[in-house]
């Protein structure tokens, strides 16, 4: 069989498609939002964590003991977070210059590193309240916090009003991983019939 | 330097809007993967340091771009909506007659039907083919083996003409 002749009739039907014209002030327009969103995503990333750390040193005389570690130990945590956001991110930018398999696997690879992000958020978003408690309770148990005081410094108040914001980032985190593990599965889809996966 | 960049992207406009034909049948929905192509090889060539040809360069970035497209894009729509009924051929349309032309269109249609349905690595390879890369080409594009492309190469070929010859 001769695969010449069919190859070139493709060859012209391909090229006799109409093509579309890009919008060349569009794209400019996009390269500048987006450069702009990159900086506020850097920017973003390091001020909360350099503001908590800037708190934790202003303040780190008056704090009590417990309360010094646990900031600490929320400090650490929270700047890993930060770096491994920061990586992830890059590692994607660089990734799209790669040839395309390369690329595919390091889109998966991002999805499900999203997905472990969104779930880590979700769980973070009740385990805060949690450290919440457990520090009023050890104040409570030191004696540096009275159900008086906490009532009337606003206590239950603040803790009501973060439990619905929490309920409120949780439920946004779920709807987040929810979305990478269908854009996961579209693309093991559109790979599943290779012959050579 | 962005003006050489603009330049680079008017060459390059019509072999972007077949890439961006190649996943995406809905035409509004098409333009914007355009566009987001556009961006994104405006953005790589700022790293492009001449060791490929400029051409496959850009269709790597142009492929990338797209997959990325299609698994974001495909669950907030309908993709069985019809898209391309539009579609006329272009080349020798003007001196042609209608009947020809209208066949012609036809088939411009099936064959942009065919190649979506191919999975996507054999899409790439076929695609990238009917851009007249060789398979040296494809292959550092793809990340596969030169026998790998042709394999891969004479599958896609023999798909397509039976999908449309069954249409």
């Amino acid at each position: 069989m001769n695969n010449e002749k069919p190859e070139q009739d493709l060859t012209a039907l391909w090229q006799q498609q109409p093509v579309s014209e890009i919008d060349l002030s569009d794209v400019t327009r996009r390269l500048k939002h987006q450069q702009r969103f990159q900086r506020w995503y850097i920017v973003s990333d390091f001020t909360g964590f350099l503001i908590g750390l800037g708190m934790l040193i202003y303040s780190w005389e008056k704090l009590p003991l417990y309360m010094a570690l646990v900031l600490c130990g929320v400090m650490v945590c929270g700047g890993v977070f930060t770096g491994f956001v920061i990586w992830l991110r890059r590692h994607a930018v660089l990734a799209s210059f790669e040839d395309t398999s390369h690329y595919r696997e390091t889109l998966k690879k991002q999805y499900l590193s999203n997905q472990r992000i969104a779930r880590i958020t979700l769980h973070s978003a009740w385990s805060s309240e949690l450290i919440l408690l457990v520090i009023w309770g050890i104040a409570a148990v030191v004696g540096d916090l009275s159900w008086k005081s906490f009532v009337d410094k606003g206590g239950v108040a603040t803790f009501i009003i973060i439990s619905v914001l929490m309920a409120g980032f949780g439920y946004w985190a779920y709807k987040r991983e929810q979305k990478f593990k269908q854009e996961y599965a579209r693309l093991v889809s559109q790979e599943q019939n290779d012959l050579f996966p | 330097m962005h003006k050489d960049f603009k330049q680079i992207l008017a060459e390059h406009q019509a072999l972007l809007s077949r890439v961006a034909s190649s996943y995406e049948a809905n035409e509004s929905v098409r333009q914007e993967l355009l566009q987001e192509i556009a961006l994104a090889v405006w953005q790589g060539l700022e790293r492009f340091n001449g060791d490929a040809s400029l051409k496959t360069y850009i269709l790597k970035i142009a492929h990338n771009r797209a997959v990325t497209h299609v698994s974001k894009e495909v669950k907030n729509r309908d993709v069985s909506q019809p898209d391309d009924d539009d579609i006329v051929a272009t080349a020798g349309a003007i001196d042609e007659e209608p009947d020809y032309v209208a066949a012609r269109s036809r088939q411009v249609t099936s064959l942009l039907e065919a190649i979506r349905t191919l999975p996507v690595t054999m899409r790439q390879v076929m695609t990238l083919t009917l851009e007249g890369l060789s398979y040296q080409e494809i292959a550092e594009v793809c990340g596969l083996t030169k026998n790998h492309v042709g394999v891969l190469l004479q599958r896609a070929k023999t798909t397509l003409q039976q999908r449309m010859n069954h249409e």
